[in-house]
């Protein structure tokens, strides 16, 4: 049975009797299928490697500027950190004061970043990888922005996914025992689903409460002509200097941040929706210079497909295969 | 574990993190509500999944294009003066080396003092005398310049980095200790 034709289903039982109608259900019920609806726990080994792809394109980014940023030879003197951000956000870059110090952090989580990548004891490598980059980022507040913040929240994520199911050392150390585990229900998926649904969610309310350049229309029209996040590639002047076009773009941005967090978890609209994201997504990465974020919120959007949906070209058969693999 | 005492387990830690995701991201600060908020997000930090509010460019959009400019002034009273990066002149692969750099100067002046304070001993430490003479630094005079782009209400600009700059405002002076 495909992933696809199990969705739906959940742990412990099949499909409702038939002479039960949907309405019939309680809270518990369409929580717990929601939950613990049977997917197939490959999709998040994909999310992991994409993930880990683009952890390791974030910490090699770091390289060359490391003693800038984390030492005390740098532009943020552990003393001056502590003075912009929380006074209980915990950094390990604090614990030694030597010039070494940073470096060994940072190939800690260098080396955790790869094994998560490849997938072995995936979810230690999680958790590693997230207690590094709350160290790296509360060492120097002054460099985090909203990607940062879904590095985090998605190794977190990842620690509670299946996330060494398939496609890792993992898998094949369990192969190699020979032990015949069933696969299991990536519960922790929902977790994307719902960090992607909250992002949207929330950006929305605080663009829309009160008059914003949201509201009126004007956000893009200042954003078009900053010197520094604007402007990645050639894009019709027109588009930003026509008054109207650019509160339609503004007013399209909102309403998608309005819609998608609802669209995206409806069957009916889920693709189309996901499709619509991603082209959203992409279309700011290419005018913006947002480095990774864009690319982020793509790979916690594919948490809302089904594994056997991730196939190029999107027209080829889906493989049928057991999700034990 | 049998599968329902782990379906139990799952759904508590669900409903918990939801609540705690619900408060940390979408509860505004207020004075009533304070007590609870601080309490989860000090919860939240402290285990690396604060978030807070995603507010992605809003409510309201930044609307200025900044320099900084530091003068390095040594004991012979020679003057090296540091600028920072001039984005428009900056390729869209190198803007991608240097995004770190981007959200530093994007964030420098809500930092405050501790920053500007760490800048400039930085530059002291690192700007050498234009002669090459070892000579020691005396003070620095870190100061900052905007160009607000104006509101299309009052006037359309082209679609390009808006970059008429007011004039130099002193941000911080420096002095070396002895």
């Amino acid at each position: 049975m495909t992933a696809s034709r199990k969705r739906g289903k959940t742990l412990a039982s099949a499909a409702p009797p038939a002479n039960r109608r949907p309405a019939q259900r309680g809270f518990g019920e369409v929580w717990n299928e929601l939950v613990f609806a049977v997917r197939d726990p490959r999709l998040a080994s994909v999310l992991r490697i994409g993930y880990g792809i683009l952890l390791l394109i974030n910490l090699v980014m770091w390289a060359p500027d490391l003693r800038l940023w984390f030492s005390e030879a740098g532009l943020m003197p552990l003393a001056a950190g502590r003075e912009i951000v929380n006074e209980h956000a915990p950094t390990v870059l604090g614990w030694v004061s030597a010039e070494w110090w940073p470096w060994l952090c940072y190939g800690v989580l260098v080396a955790a970043a790869v094994l998560l990548t490849v997938g072995w004891h995936t979810r230690i490598q999680a958790i590693v990888v997230l207690i590094g980059l709350t160290s790296f980022q509360n060492r120097n507040y002054a460099l985090v922005d909203g990607e940062d913040t879904l590095f985090r929240m998605f190794a977190f994520y990842l620690a509670l996914c299946p996330a060494g199911w398939a496609f890792s050392l993992d898998a094949r150390r369990r192969k190699r025992r020979g032990t015949d585990v069933p696969p299991p229900i990536p519960w922790g998926l929902r977790l994307f689903q719902i960090q992607i649904s909250v992002t949207y969610l929330s950006t929305a309310i605080e663009k829309t409460l009160g008059h914003s350049d949201w509201t009126s229309g004007h956000a893009l029209y200042y954003v078009s002509r900053l010197d520094d996040s604007f402007g990645k590639f050639p894009v019709p002047g027109f588009l930003f200097e026509t008054l109207w076009v650019t509160k339609l773009l503004t007013w399209s941005v909102l309403a998608l941040e309005w819609g998608l967090p609802v669209l995206l978890w409806l069957k009916p609209t889920r693709r189309v929706a996901l499709v619509v994201a991603i082209v959203f997504h992409l279309s700011i990465e290419y005018a913006m210079n947002l480095f990774l974020f864009h690319w982020l919120m793509i790979l916690g959007l594919l948490s809302f497909a089904e594994f056997d949906e991730l196939r190029w070209p999107p027209w080829r058969k889906p493989a049928v295969a057991a999700p034990s693999s | 574990m049998t599968g329902q005492t782990q379906r139990l387990l799952v759904n508590a830690f669900l409903a918990g993190f939801l609540a705690v995701l619900a408060i940390d991201v979408f509860l505004p600060s207020s004075e009533s509500g304070e007590g609870l908020k601080d309490g989860v997000n000090t919860a939240l930090v402290f285990t690396g999944l604060w978030q807070g509010p995603w507010r992605l460019y809003g409510p309201e959009v930044d609307k200025v294009n900044l320099r900084f400019r530091a003068e390095v002034v040594f004991v012979d009273q020679v003057v090296a003066t540091w600028t920072s990066p001039d984005w428009s002149q900056v390729s869209a692969l190198r803007k991608y080396a240097l995004a770190r750099h981007m959200n530093y100067y994007g964030y420098l002046l809500r930092a405050g003092e501790p920053a500007f304070d760490a800048l400039c001993a930085y530059l002291a430490h690192t700007m050498p005398h234009p002669q090459g003479k070892a000579v020691a630094v005396l003070g620095v005079k870190l100061s900052f310049r905007d160009a607000a782009i104006p509101s299309p209400t009052e006037r359309v600009v082209p679609a390009r980095p808006y970059l008429e700059f007011d004039d130099w405002k002193v941000l911080y002076l420096w002095k070396a200790r002895s």
